[in-house]
């Protein structure tokens, strides 16, 4: 993979999530808005060489890791990178049941891969408020309703993955993915 | 054959096992180790300033654009608490509202419970089936009769308001007379209405007005301590003894006699309901 193009378009996605999740949100009671980073792992994770999956997937968690989230007093680095990282695992072994250069495979990997992500992401931070280990639960943080919302979220980063995944079909050429080597093992 | 000590493998499990400590680190030191790479993405995404402009004047006040700054999370917690607060005060707001409702109910059952002495009656509620639209004898059809102890003579009563007397029952139904009939003087007392015991209340004759709908009295002097807002109680003994009490209507005005300014007031009495208008009353019954 071209990092340098991998790190321009990862740029030109964080641009995107702070400034137009203003836009396409649905902030009502539920307030899902669409995750592009998300979407771009997702791509990354189908379309890369499997020793760059994890890295670049990582990348891009830290990205999400640092923009503000459900900790008011600052960003708590960990949760979304690890989930990230788990999501990078799983694509690794889900790509090979689907036609990665479809829309729709990109749409649904997104539903499946950000379901385990999620899980991940809010396990940690519901875990920072359990008595047995740190016992520090975030303020107004209820695991449920994070489920549930962040479900939509989901939901919601599927459907615009669709009219993304299109144009980030038509750029795999500049990233230059390299095939996988015969023989060559994922992480 | 000599593995090199660093492997991509190595450091990218070093790294999850950092990322994994540093998630569980008290709120302090985690948020101090993320500040740096915050503020430079927060620097680098600065450009993204133009699009948050864009979608405010797109969808102006919806929704909350990440903010890097140090109390920017702070300010989203803010503006989620305030809207917790405003949910919160119109919450407060129906329940005022509710408590007001039925304080109102409260004083009337109070009032209900300070006239009344149901000992040896029993209230029979009926629907009213009809008015015959008279106003010099009006009268109203009740669904009850002989078949539910009704007969001629018994009040008729809708909550602490005395509504007219029974004139007429068949098997199924009645008719009663309404308290406003052309004819109808009734004695009553005139009592202040928040029943401190420390005025007497007032007695006094009154008849139904020119109007059909209220009833008059000329004869207080005009020094008596009638006022608007007193209520007006059944003191008649002609009417059913169980009746007396009961609340006839509310002086609505008091003031000097048009003929005899100096001498006399010229009180004006309206009955609390509009009898014409009821749907339900309950029949004073005696319990046999």
């Amino acid at each position: 993979m071209n990092w340098l193009v991998f790190a321009i378009v990862s740029y030109l996605f964080l641009l995107m999530q702070v400034g137009l999740t203003p836009l396409f949100g649905v902030f009502d009671a539920q307030g899902a808005s669409p995750n592009f980073l998300l979407i771009l792992a997702v791509f990354i994770g189908l379309s890369a060489q499997s020793k760059t999956v994890a890295w670049g997937m990582l990348t891009l968690g830290i990205l999400a890791n640092l923009i503000p989230g459900p900790e008011p007093t600052g960003t708590i680095l960990g949760p979304v990178a690890l989930g990230y990282l788990a999501g990078a695992f799983a694509i690794l072994q889900l790509r090979t049941l689907v036609f990665r250069e479809s829309v729709v495979s990109l749409s649904i990997m997104v539903f499946l891969v950000g379901i385990i992500i999620q899980l991940v992401i809010v396990m940690l931070y519901t875990g920072r408020g359990l008595p047995l280990l740190l016992n520090e639960p975030i303020p107004n943080w209820n695991a449920i309703d994070e489920l549930f919302q962040r479900f939509w979220e989901l939901l919601y980063s599927a459907i615009a993955a669709v009219p993304l995944g299109f144009i980030l079909i038509r750029l795999q050429r500049i990233f230059n993915f390299t095939p996988n080597p015969r023989g060559a093992r994922s992480y | 054959m000599n593995r090199p000590p660093i492997t991509p493998k190595r450091v990218l499990i070093a790294i999850a096992v950092l990322l994994l400590l540093s998630s569980q680190l008290p709120t302090g030191a985690a948020t101090a180790i993320a500040s740096i790479p915050r503020a430079f993405v927060g620097f680098i995404s600065k450009p993204a300033a133009m699009l948050q402009r864009m979608s405010a004047t797109l969808r102006p006040g919806r929704g909350y654009a990440p903010d890097f700054s140090p109390d920017g999370d702070l300010a989203e917690q803010l503006a989620y608490t305030k809207q917790q607060l405003i949910d919160a005060k119109a919450y407060i707001s129906t329940l005022e509202q509710d408590i007001a409702r039925l304080r109102n109910i409260s004083e009337s059952l109070g009032q209900i419970d300070a006239i009344i002495d149901l000992e040896g009656i029993k209230l029979v509620g009926s629907p009213v089936l009809g008015f015959n639209g008279d106003l010099e004898n009006p009268i109203l059809t009740l669904g009850v009769g002989t078949n539910k102890g009704i007969r001629e003579g018994l009040a008729v009563v809708w909550g602490a308001g005395l509504v007219g007397r029974v004139v007429s029952a068949s098997q199924q139904t009645s008719d009663v007379q309404l308290i406003t009939a052309a004819d109808n003087k009734i004695q009553v007392r005139i009592a202040k209405p928040n029943r401190d015991g420390l005025t007497e209340p007032l007695p006094a004759f009154i008849r139904v007005g020119d109007d059909g709908r209220s009833f008059v009295t000329e004869d207080f002097a005009l020094d008596a301590p009638v006022e608007t807002g007193d209520l007006v109680h059944l003191a008649d003994g002609s009417w059913q003894s169980r009746a007396r009490g009961f609340i006839v209507g509310v002086v609505t005005e008091a003031n000097a006699h048009e003929s005899r300014p100096y001498l006399n007031k010229y009180v004006v009495i309206r009955p609390r309901l509009p009898l014409p208008t009821l749907t339900q009353v309950a029949v004073l019954v005696p319990v046999d």
